[in-house]
């Protein structure tokens, strides 16, 4: 039991920085309902470009903070404009296909960037072991679940306090509405990418020197945690993306427990394809679901 | 021939249909109107077995078909065209018109790896016929998304026309044309379609009713207001009422 | 004289043809699929059981992988049967990283010649030796798997001249139309789905006796993304369509010096660009249309 609790404390503490990458996903999703597969290996080259300027320029964290979060804004601009902008709006399929296979190019990008298998990454937080009880947590994983916090809160005041966080809203829960009430859908989308690819890069960051080590896998992971998140809570909702990162982690964090590295990664998956199976549209998002088969068999 | 007991259909909070009663004979044309959003095509889709109605019961020939998908009722010898035209786009106009053939009966094996488009099929034939029968034939070797918009309504007509159904249901089949169009329409319906099958007409337009329909019902806030001779229905108070309030 | 990389390249093309052919078969059913590595995966690990372990000819482990990948893809087809559009496509996905996972956990080990051989989880499965212990040349098994490549060009095209093939098509394009044609599109899904695995199963049991080692990682989703790209770069009209992709891929690109360490980028680049300008390929059922009534009118000229 006591295992099972420690697990669980882990698990919420890791799940916050899926629940960060879900949310990326999740408010794109929600203003064009598409998928942006790329997310993950966008960030990668963001982290990526931040390493190389540690490793070739200047040690000061700060610096690779700014560096990353901006390569992954352009890159998510990139991203933008080549696979959703320049798509039909209608071709969802299209534009997934088209981000999968634009991770293939960023991917090689940064091998060209850094060709090693592993590099350093700057450690952003002193690691101790903090005792709570019979519990303990590490440091980092402690800032890590607070900074998230905080990213959260920004991200809330952003959506809810500001104009251009209402437009996003606007057309995240009726596109055509918005159309008409004068929101140029386009400008929303790019807003939203930017946004998303600030939070996504920060993200990365975090996860990264939490870690302080980043590999080219991070943008198969950074993408595959975050769209797990994000379906198991829900498909363009925003607390079901918290929701389902910290589902997630606390899945991991025990299927890893009792049975190892792989056993951890299926049970992700089979989460996930249980989860499409039973209730595609995930914990809280199945009205969007209900929105899409209706706008489809409108007859 | 159809028959309609009660049926109601609710949509969340809208209730789209309370308790329709319809009884089309056979061999006739029924015309329903009615305005925007009085439950039309939500009628037509119960019919045809894209919803299932939430009370009530369809008799087709007498048989309980409420629970019956829509594929099975398309074998019942039930077509449809739609307001808002579905054709294959990525066909041509005659592929689009076998293709209605081949569920007509439930393909087994050997129908299913036949060639689709071999000279001398029957269903190639009757697909010929349909096109001829809306003047389409010349056009047969098209690609469908070249046709102009009156053609593709032709061609939603062709294709639920070719497996010869009892029971034939067009939905705004003059949707969006002009008066020539339309009176050209209404004509090839009246001549070519109608004589010898039982049909639902689904219309904006009262010249196309009152030249086509031997009976009238109409809908409005998902409800029958009215039903019976298309002359004397047209001049009723309420029917006025619905259309012009 | 044609040197034994040139007929690794070639070999390489045929067998993942057929994965691209996988693809294609339900992309034209209208499902985006990226999960038929599995399939190629499963078939590979179970052919090259049945011949190194259980000393079946090859023809039997080809069949025996194959309609093992069949029964895995009619039992996801048949899961998935409510769900479309990206969620099918991100549920198939899930169930091929599943299979690839399992495979890192698949240990399957016996004495042979004093040799324990078989699949060992993360070290692969090696000494998959059916060519070698058979005096089966590269040329030769090169010609094998054209021949089979061939078989299933033949069918696909029976196929897609067919009203099974028509009802492919009419699935792809609008399901509901379909259904009110009187046709089930359950029946003709999973069809698809059982046809699509089969195929790929061949491919990955070929895979696996041509490369004589094969480890769970070769079956990642990067596999399965190539096999969707091939039919949308060459086309959805034909079955023609795929082949063109793999030729573009794999026999232009990766033998070209110039691209060498670029590759990706070149590709990754052509696919965008491709959905944008030409969303269903350079043959796309149109042009094909075209190019058909072209040739029929040439003909009787």
């Amino acid at each position: 039991m006591t295992d099972f609790l420690q697990n669980c404390i882990d698990g919420v503490m890791f799940g916050s920085g899926y629940a960060l990458l879900a949310l990326g996903f999740t408010l794109v999703f929600g203003v064009m309902k598409r998928l942006n597969l790329s997310f993950g290996p966008s960030i990668m080259l963001g982290a990526y470009a931040g390493t190389w300027v540690y490793l070739n320029f200047s040690q000061n964290v700060l610096l690779v903070v700014l560096v990353t979060v901006m390569i992954t804004v352009a890159v998510g601009i990139y991203v933008e404009r080549l696979c959703f902008w320049a798509v039909r709006r209608d071709a969802t399929i299209a534009s997934m296909v088209s981000s999968f296979v634009i991770w293939m190019q960023l991917e090689e990008v940064a091998m060209h960037l850094l060709p090693e298998r592993t590099y350093p990454f700057p450690a952003f937080f002193t690691s101790t072991v903090i005792d709570i009880g019979p519990f303990f947590v590490r440091s980092e994983h402690i800032s890590m679940f607070l900074l998230t916090l905080v990213l959260l809160a920004l991200l809330h005041l952003f959506l809810f306090r500001t104009r251009p966080g209402l437009a996003v809203r606007a057309v995240s829960d009726n596109p055509l509405a918005s159309r008409y009430m004068g929101i140029n859908s386009s400008n929303v989308l790019f807003l939203a990418f930017a946004v998303v690819s600030v939070l996504g890069g920060l993200a990365g960051f975090l996860i990264l020197s939490a870690d302080s080590q980043v590999t080219p896998f991070f943008g198969l992971w950074a993408t595959f945690k975050g769209l797990i998140a994000m379906m198991l809570g829900g498909m363009g909702s925003l607390p079901g993306a918290i929701l389902g990162g910290l589902l997630l982690g606390v899945v991991e964090a025990n299927a890893f427990w009792y049975g190892g590295p792989v056993v951890r990664d299926i049970s992700a998956y089979l989460l996930l394809f249980m989860m499409l199976i039973v209730r595609p549209g995930g914990l809280v998002g199945q009205r969007i679901v209900a929105q899409q088969q209706a706008a489809y068999e409108r007859v | 021939m159809l028959e309609l007991q009660a049926v109601g259909k609710t949509f969340g909070e809208l209730q789209a249909l309370h308790g329709i009663d319809l009884h089309v004979r056979r061999g006739t044309v029924s015309g329903l109107i009615g305005p925007n959003g009085s439950g039309k095509t939500t009628l037509v889709n119960i019919i045809t077995g894209i919803y299932a109605p939430d009370s009530g019961r369809v008799l087709l020939d007498g048989k309980d078909v409420s629970r019956a998908s829509a594929d099975q009722i398309t074998r019942l010898g039930v077509s449809r065209s739609f307001q808002n035209i579905r054709i294959f786009n990525r066909m041509s106009v005659l592929e689009n018109v076998i293709a209605a053939l081949i569920g007509h009966h439930k393909p087994g094996l050997a129908t299913l790896l036949g060639r689709a488009k071999r000279i001398g099929d029957p269903r190639v034939t009757a697909a010929r016929r349909a096109l001829e029968t809306v003047g389409l034939l010349e056009q047969g070797d098209l690609f469908a998304n070249e046709l102009p918009l009156p053609l593709r309504r032709r061609l939603e007509i062709a294709r639920a026309l070719a497996c010869d159904p009892k029971f034939l249901v067009l939905d705004e089949p003059a949707g969006g044309m002009t008066p020539a169009e339309t009176a050209s329409i209404s004509e090839l319906i009246r001549s070519r379609i109608a004589p010898g099958r039982t049909c639902v007409v689904i219309e904006h337009k009262m010249d196309l009713i009152s030249h086509v329909c031997e009976h009238l019902c109409v809908l409005n806030h998902g409800e029958k207001i009215a039903e019976g001779d298309p002359r004397s229905v047209v001049n009723q108070p309420e029917v006025i009422e619905a259309y012009l309030g | 004289m044609l040197n034994d990389y040139l007929l690794t390249v070639i070999s390489n093309i045929g067998m993942i043809s057929l994965i691209a052919l996988s693809a294609y078969l339900l992309l034209i059913s209208g499902e985006i699929s990226f999960g038929q590595q599995a399939y190629f995966g499963i078939s590979a690990y179970a052919g090259a059981i049945a011949t190194t372990l259980w000393g079946w000819p090859l023809w039997l482990a080809l069949l025996f992988g194959s309609s093992l990948a069949a029964l895995a893809a009619g039992f996801v087809g048949l899961l998935t049967l409510r769900i479309s559009g990206l969620y099918f496509s991100i549920a198939t996905l899930a169930f091929a990283e599943m299979v690839r996972l399992s495979l890192f956990k698949l240990s399957y080990q016996l004495e042979i010649d004093g040799e324990l051989i078989g699949p060992n989880g993360a070290e692969g499965f090696g000494e998959i030796r059916w060519i070698f212990d058979n005096d089966v040349s590269v040329l030769e098994y090169t010609l094998l798997i054209y021949g089979i490549l061939l078989l299933v060009l033949f069918c696909l095209v029976l196929i897609e001249r067919s009203r099974l093939g028509m009802i492919f098509r009419m699935l792809g394009q609008d399901p509901l139309l379909t259904r009110i044609q009187g046709l089930n599109p359950v029946r003709y899904k999973v069809t698809a789905a059982i046809l699509a695995g089969f195929i790929a199963g061949l491919g990955g049991t070929l895979y696996a006796h041509s490369f004589t080692y094969i480890e769970p990682q070769i079956f990642n989703v990067m596999l399965g993304v190539h096999a969707l790209a091939y039919g949308l770069i060459g086309g959805l009209g034909t079955v023609l369509g795929p082949l063109i992709g793999v030729a573009i891929d794999i026999g232009f690109l990766e033998s070209v010096r110039v691209f060498q360490g670029y590759r990706m980028i070149v590709f990754g680049g052509l696919v965008a660009l491709m959905l944008i300008f030409m969303p269903r390929g350079i043959l796309d059922e149109n042009r094909v249309y075209r190019l058909k009534n072209l040739a029929q009118r040439w003909f009787r000229a």
